[in-house]
């Protein structure tokens, strides 16, 4: 039996080892500036619905002292049903919008740009957008000869430690770059960390579907559920394996961290998965949507970044939690969960823990 | 291919009263049943010997020379002897030479032409060299026999082989007679002797003189050497006896010669066959067949264990494969793992990289058509392989009651992936439902019902499967997850009639009727197709005149489909992503019907000159689906510039070539009606040149415009992609092959390709080269028989690394900007949409260099053997580079390397 698990163990490994070779930073951990959510409360709008979007961005770089950075925050929306859906055909007409838009310009109620203040971040609701999605969206789309009748609407967004200016409209490769930039004071463009651009789309069906957000009801540590105010954080010790040696350990960073203490983060996500329009039935019987969660810290180190909530067959999985390793340094650290689907829908649960 | 031509030369005793000097004396001739002589001099056949005067020296052969085989006594089967007589000058040179008892069909005239190059040591009288005229007579069979002998002293004792595995031919009957010491004397009665329980005899005591031994054994050639028997000495001899034609393609492991009985020449300008041996013994396949392909000139590498076919710069897809003549969708199990039909069922594959006869179609790459071999018939055999994948039996026989006219065999195979990998997908995360296992299965019955006619039923099958439950979703495909499912089946029942009509001409014809299924789901996502296909072919052939062969033949494709999908469309090639796969908006469609894709050809060979052989030929191809039918000229032709050792050939091919868009491109509403088939027109040009009797050269150059390829675009309605044939192309290139043919000790060869293939998706986009483009690939191989039952053999690779379409930029190149924002998050799913760096494959993964070694061993037992084998790939753990990845927001990348040193073991058991 021992001998079996060794095999089993080796095996594994090398599975492992094969299938994450790079040791890229995860996703989960927050070192930079990143958009965790941009929620729509209508994910799947009927045509003249407003619909409003609400960005959830974070600061995991921070100034000099550590703080998060005021960002500046643009939002660009009006690009209905590109040619094949493709995001990047929206360029010319949202570099006309963003010129009318700038100071000179005639102005445009389809470019918002805003501020997320250091307090904000982490926070659901930093920035918002509303939108009309056009009574026409579906019905100026030729109906196709298989699947649903939609029309979809972009919009775009960037989140920006510096100050966003366009930049030249420039194809380096099969799509062209986005066209904007962020400038730090002195006037160098900024890498990821400073600048996440991004878009979502809102889909309109002729059916009129609709789709709810799935809801993240609590964020736990193990079992224990975490406050939305830091001020209430519970207190957790350090683990001492400093940030370079937990990524030597492996691509799954917990294994061999005996010295820390893991802990179990969960998100409760009740069973609320919907009934997939047009899922069909010939193979395996009719589907449900796909939910998953995506956890983040910006502290500590998260095991599995992602995991299964619900799957379009077989259903709930009750178990969805991951696993969490404080960090080596004293001070508060946020989680986040992230629970999406695949429709769309999604939200954001925040919660705090002190670590000392 | 071999082709095999058996030559026994005979020199009879001269016309010794006809020396020039007496003309009467030379017409006298020499008696019919004057002695013959193997090439070694020694007399294979005596019967009756004319007396020698005292004082009379026999001219005595200095120089080997073959004669050729024709064509057209290959096309009508002609085996026997031409009897010459031929006149030896005094220098020993052959100035006269004449039929005195011909073949016909060419032979005769080959035989006079090989005599007349023949040298001897004059005839001598009394110690003179005179001119005289003697009888001479070449042997033209299909078949190669095979003596080695060694020599001490004493008796006769003697081990009797199968040629191709060395096995103990126990059931050999062998004759024994002793060979008159002169001539014209009866034949001395011959006397059976028993043969013991490991293939031998011993004749204590003998008389001192020669003997005639004759040996024979069911499915092997017949066997005639005399034996010198000197006074206390004892003649320790072995004797390997070759397996007739088709046995000897159905000869169980180890060497197993493909084709033996004379090939015709190839209607194509380029068709590459791999001996059994090589198939079973190249390093780094595991002694897969289908995958020793991947070695030839003309075939790129595909990543890792992958078992696509990449021929001569040609999409997988654009390359079909047969089983027997049938059509098969697929050919390995699990993508790669292994084929579906064992190797040791093969007796052939065949490969044309290009410009191949009109008899195929429905393809724009290559074809590749394996043959299943005839059970044997010499009793019941069979044989048990496991490996770290799989394990796998065969049983075959003659069929009781049918006078070994009918035989049969039986094979399966079963993958025990899941005993090991279940448990570890467990461990690694992931909840299995069912383990990855696949089977296949095989069935022959073959038969001769009566000469000239042979009957073969097969039903083979190939069932693969897994179902996983992945609870970790990717970052960058969130929806892809939850339940991962893969099942792929196909089961053929086929039938083979070929006759042998005379005169030249004949029929050949397969039926197969078979079930497939594919199905895929990944989420909610999920891909079925189960249909019925029919296929039918049948070829006939006849002489129309001295030069001139046709074939005529139809072929037929169709069957009834039933396809359930629910999928996106897929991104158009060269065009970036646009959202996380799994959120987009899928379509769902079920349809079933009927399709059918008929098809005909007729393709002449010309031999205008013996030199020249001349292949034209048409096909005409139609397609329900599409609604179109394509004509497609043929034309090949071949020169042999220098017809004897070292033989030089040139060889020329141009054609035009159509495959049908998939289903899915051509099938509304997924795909787009009226669509046109792809076309490529195919040109070749290359020579075939001996560099010694052993080693052959091979040198050609090729070029492929493509045009009417199927493309795709975005539509406007958003869900479905619209096609149409917009994509244009070409591939060109070159290929080198040295090949060392395959004797009893080594085989081994050198390939070389360089190649480059372009497309470009409309008439004013961009010329991009196809990912899989590689210009340089280099292939070295061999493997050596060390004796004692060890084989050791080795592989080295050297090919250019494959063309990326990178994200973001090496950080080692000077232009690369550290602050280029890569990807777009995209806020629904919480992926990163990359922004693609460059253009389509602008950068190409560094050279991939690897050495495979492999290593077996052998034990023979008296009723069976045992062999084992270590195949090592990658040897020296070179990190070759497959691809990139990149991190959650594509602001950086690495090299993901492919196989490490990745050794297999294998055991089999052999009776």
């Amino acid at each position: 039996m021992r001998r079996r698990r060794l095999i089993l163990s080796s095996l594994t490994a090398l599975g492992i080892a094969a299938s994450c070779a790079a040791s890229f930073e995860p996703s989960s951990e927050v070192n930079g500036l990143r958009i965790l959510g941009v929620e729509a409360d209508l994910p799947y709008a009927k045509p003249g619905d407003t619909v409003t979007l609400t960005m959830t961005v974070t600061d995991g770089l921070g100034d000099t002292a550590g703080k998060p950075r005021p960002l500046q925050l643009v939002w660009i929306g009006g690009c209905v049903n590109p040619v094949g859906d493709q995001y990047y055909l929206c360029f010319q007409q949202f570099a006309a919008l963003l010129g009318q838009a700038l100071p000179g310009g005639a102005g445009s109620d389809l470019v918002k740009f805003a501020v997320a203040t250091p307090e904000q971040d982490g926070e659901r609701g930093a920035s918002s957008f509303s939108f009309v999605v056009p009574e026409d969206i579906v019905s100026q789309r030729p109906v196709p000869d298989a699947g649903p009748h939609y029309g979809i609407e972009y919009v775009f967004f960037a989140a920006c430690a510096g100050t966003i200016a366009p930049a030249d409209f420039t194809q380096t490769g099969a799509a062209p770059e986005f066209p904007l930039k962020c400038l730090d004071a002195d006037g160098n463009a900024q890498g990821a960390d400073s600048f996440v651009p991004g878009y979502t789309q809102i889909y309109s069906f002729s059916d009129g579907r609709s789709n709810e957000n799935p809801p993240t009801t609590a964020l736990t540590l193990d079992g224990v559920e975490l406050p939305s105010e830091p001020d209430d954080a519970p207190i957790f010790a350090r683990c001492a394996v400093t940030t370079e040696e937990r990524r030597l350990s492996g691509c799954a960073a917990p294994i061999g961290l005996d010295a820390c203490e893991e802990h179990k983060l969960s998100a409760t996500v009740p069973d609320v998965a919907a009934l997939l329009p047009d899922s069909g039935a010939d193979v395996g019987g009719a589907r449900r949507e796909t939910i998953w969660v995506s956890y983040f810290s910006d502290g500590g180190t998260v095991g599995a970044g992602v995991a299964l909530v619900s799957d379009s067959s077989k259903g709930y999985q009750a178990e969805h939690e991951t696993t969490w390793l404080t960090p080596a340094e004293p001070g508060l650290v946020s989680l986040w969960a992230v629970t999406r689907d695949q429709q769309g829908g999604q939200s954001v649960r925040r919660g705090w823990v002190r670590i000392e | 291919m071999l082709n095999v031509r058996r030559l026994a030369c005979a020199c009879a005793l001269p016309l010794l009263l006809a020396a020039s000097e007496t003309q009467a004396q030379e017409q006298a001739g020499v008696p019919e049943d004057a002695p013959r002589f193997d090439s070694r001099g020694r007399p294979v056949a005596p019967t009756a010997i004319p007396p020698k005067p005292e004082d009379l020296t026999l001219p005595e052969r200095t120089s080997e020379v073959q004669p050729e085989y024709t064509k057209e006594a290959l096309d009508a089967a002609i085996r026997g002897s031409v009897f010459l007589k031929i006149t030896i000058d005094v220098d020993g040179t052959v100035v006269a030479a004449t039929v005195d008892q011909g073949l016909g069909h060419g032979l005769d005239e080959s035989a006079i032409a090989a005599a007349k190059k023949l040298t001897f040591v004059p005839a001598k009288r009394k110690g003179k060299p005179f001119r005289a005229t003697i009888r001479y007579q070449f042997d033209f069979d299909f078949k190669e026999h095979s003596v080695e002998s060694a020599r001490t002293t004493g008796a006769l004792r003697v081990t009797i082989l199968a040629k191709d595995d060395d096995a103990p031919l126990v059931t050999a009957k062998v004759r024994l007679a002793k060979v008159a010491a002169v001539a014209l004397t009866a034949p001395a009665p011959s006397t059976e002797v028993p043969v013991d329980a490991k293939g031998g005899f011993v004749v204590p005591s003998l008389d001192v003189g020669e003997y005639r031994v004759a040996v024979s054994a069911e499915g092997f050639e017949t066997l005639v050497v005399i034996e010198p028997i000197a006074a206390n000495e004892e003649n320790v001899a072995v004797y390997r006896l070759t397996r007739t034609a088709k046995v000897a393609a159905a000869a169980a492991p180890g060497v197993i010669e493909i084709d033996v009985t004379g090939e015709r020449p190839p209607r194509e300008v380029t068709r590459r066959s791999i001996e059994k041996r090589e198939l079973e013994r190249i390093p780094g396949t595991n002694g897969d067949a289908l995958r020793a392909l991947q070695n030839l000139p003309g075939v790129a590498r595909p990543p890792g264990l992958a078992g696509l076919l990449l021929v001569r710069g040609s999409a997988p897809q654009d390359t079909q494969t047969f089983i027997d003549g049938t059509f098969v969708p697929l050919i390995y199990h699990f993508g790669g793992l292994s084929s579906v039909v064992p190797t040791e069922l093969l007796n052939r594959i065949d490969f044309y990289p290009g410009n191949f006869s009109a008899r195929y179609g429905r393809a724009t790459g290559g074809i590749v058509d394996a043959g299943l071999r005839a059970p044997r018939n010499d009793g019941f055999h069979g044989l048990v392989q496991m490996d770290l994948i799989d394990a796998r039996g065969l049983i075959e026989g003659p069929i009781p009651d049918t006078n070994k006219k009918w035989s049969f065999a039986v094979a399966a195979r079963r993958s025990y992936l899941d005993t090991w990998l279940g448990p570890v997908l467990e461990k690694a995360g992931a909840g299995v439902t069912q383990a990855p296992v696949y089977y296949d299965y095989q069935l022959i019955l073959d038969g001769k019902p009566k000469t000239g006619h042979h009957v073969r039923t097969s039903f083979y099958g190939s069932d693969d499967g897994i179902e996983l439950l992945l609870k970790q979703p990717s970052a960058n495909e969130p929806g892809l997850s939850g339940s991962l499912g893969l099942k792929t089946q196909f089961q053929r029942a086929a039938m083979q009639y070929d006759v042998d009509l005379g005169e030249g001409s004949r029929f050949d014809s397969s039926l197969s009727v078979g079930r497939d299924l594919l199905q895929f789901s990944l989420g909610d996502l999920y891909f079925k197709v189960q249909s019925v296909s029919f296929y039918g072919r049948g070829e006939y052939t006849t002489r129309l005149a001295r030069n001139a062969t046709m074939h005529v033949g139809m072929d037929m494709l169709a069957g009834g489909y039933d396809v359930a999908v629910r999928l996106p469309a897929p991104p158009a090639p060269g065009q970036p992503p646009n959202q996380p796969f799994s959120t987009r908006t899928p379509q769902t469609f079920a349809d079933r019907g009927m399709n059918y894709r008929p098809a005909g050809y007729v393709e002449m060979e010309l031999t205008p000159t013996p030199r020249l052989r001349l292949v034209p030929g048409f096909r005409f191809d139609y397609d329900k689906f599409t609604k179109r039918n394509d004509f497609a000229p043929r034309f090949n032709a071949r020169y042999v510039i220098r017809d004897t050792f070292p033989k030089t050939t040139a060889k020329f091919g141009a054609g035009v070539f159509y495959q049908p868009p998939t289903p899915q491109q051509s099938l509304p509403p997924l795909g787009t009606a009226n669509l046109k088939s792809n076309r490529a027109v195919h040109y070749g040009l290359g020579v075939e040149q001996d560099v010694t009797r052993q080693v052959e050269l091979s040198v050609e150059g090729f070029y492929k415009q493509l045009d009417n390829f199927v493309g795709q675009k975005p539509s406007a309605s958003g869900t479905s992609a619209e096609y149409d044939n917009s994509v244009t192309g070409y591939v060109v290139g070159g290929e080198l092959l040295m090949k060392y043919k395959a004797d009893d000790k080594f085989f081994g060869w050198l390939a070389y390709t360089l190649s480059r293939s372009a497309r470009q998706n409309g008439p004013n986009e961009p010329e991009y080269l196809v990912n899989f483009d590689q210009t340089h690939i280099l292939t070295a191989l061999g493997s050596y028989r060390l004796g004692g039952g060890w084989e050791l053999g080795a592989r080295f690779r050297l090919i250019s690394g494959n063309l990326i379409t990178p994200n973001v930029c090496n950080s080692a190149a000077i232009a690369c900007d550290p602050t280029r924002i890569g990807g777009l998050f995209h806020g629904a799913s919480g992926a990163y949409t990359a922004i693609p760096f460059g253009t389509t494959s602008s950068e190409r993964l560094p050279l991939f260099h690897s050495l495979d070694i492999r290593v077996d061993k052998a034990w023979q037992f008296q009723a069976w053997k045992l062999s084992a084998y270590l195949d090592v790939q990658n040897t020296y753990n070179n990190q070759n580079t497959e691809g990139l990845s990149y991190n959650f927001n594509f602001t950086q990348r690495q090299y993901v390397s492919g196989l490490p040193i990745l050794p297999s073991l294998g055991i089999r058991g052999d009776w």
